[in-house]
């Protein structure tokens, strides 16, 4: 069974090292990235990844906007994707979920947390 | 090198005990093993303060920072800000806006984390968790960079956080002030 392949979208190198690292020393997940919303949805209809985990605050594009294109993508329709922000208030995550996430997490990553929600999505729970 | 930790005894309590970590562990953080590529990888002084402002947002939960270079006295009003993020620069001159006796520990090498009371401007009214960690150069404490207020989901640091405030404090002042370190760009 081929592994599971997570989109990881951060313009921050520190963050996508940390989430690569975790996930591929506690998970079998093959990880690709994208540092910013724009490389992200042309990765995200090219790689067809299980998951995307992606960043809210980039450059370019931002994560609600690259969602909602995700979200217009035949390829990405359907396709989890977790929002991961510094910013907790119940307004910002409400516009997270409108503009078609799966779910929220709140920077700073917790290790546990995050490899328990994506294998939740993942059906390996 | 290790610092030690303590409260501040006239702020209320939040300290977070600094207990020495095995080599091993340390390698097996995840989160350590970035923040060391990401800053001896960064190139140049501006890199630099981007790696330190990732590592503090990213890894600490921190998106308000100062950094305060020591003036020939080492007095909390000589220490002008140097490099901000997500404060008012204005309001923050010098590290004589923050509490004296928790600077002072800061400039004696300690590591500092206190809990103070918030400003009342946000969700976050009740308290603010803040931190003053020393910036050595060659051994030597050459200026303060200050966490002025973690995210409200970061209730404080822990052992592991220390750690990378630790690498912070040992590594930062050499790439951020020698000319050459790393200035290949």
């Amino acid at each position: 069974m081929p592994a599971k392949k997570i989109l990881l979208v951060d313009d921050s190198q520190t963050a996508l090292i940390v989430a690569r690292s975790i996930l591929e020393k506690r998970t079998g997940y093959q990880c690709v990235t994208a540092s910013d919303g724009l490389e992200a949805v042309t990765k995200a209809n090219d790689e067809h990844p299980d998951l995307v985990l992606m960043d809210v605050v980039m450059p370019r594009m931002n994560g609600f906007e690259a969602c909602k294109k995700m979200r217009e993508q035949a390829t990405t329709r359907e396709t989890p994707i977790v929002l991961l922000t510094t910013r907790g208030e119940e307004n910002y995550m409400e516009a997270g979920f409108q503009s078609g996430c799966n779910d929220y997490l709140t920077k700073p990553i917790n290790g546990e947390e995050l490899v328990r929600l994506l294998q939740s999505y993942l059906g390996e729970e | 090198m290790s610092h030690r930790l303590k409260s501040t005894a006239s702020m209320s309590a939040q300290s977070v005990a600094a207990a020495p970590r095995k080599a091993r562990d340390r390698q097996d953080d995840p989160r350590l093993e970035a923040a060391r590529k990401r800053l001896r990888e960064s190139v140049g002084q501006a890199d630099t303060l981007e790696a330190i402002r990732e590592i503090i947002g990213n890894l600490l939960g921190c998106e308000e920072i100062g950094l305060f270079s020591l003036g020939q006295a080492n007095e909390p009003r000589d220490c002008g800000l140097v490099w901000s993020f997500g404060i008012d620069p204005q309001e923050h001159k010098t590290l004589a806006a923050f509490d004296r006796s928790a600077l002072e520990r800061a400039l004696q090498g300690e590591i500092h984390v206190t809990t103070v009371a918030g400003d009342g401007h946000d969700h976050q009214a009740n308290r603010a968790v803040r931190a003053f960690i020393p910036i050595r150069r060659h051994g030597r404490i050459v200026a303060v960079l200050v966490m002025v207020r973690l995210l409200p989901q970061k209730l404080g640091l822990d052992e592991a956080d220390i750690n990378l405030v630790n690498l912070l404090s040992d590594e930062a002042g050499r790439l951020l002030f020698d000319g050459s370190a790393n200035d290949n760009a």
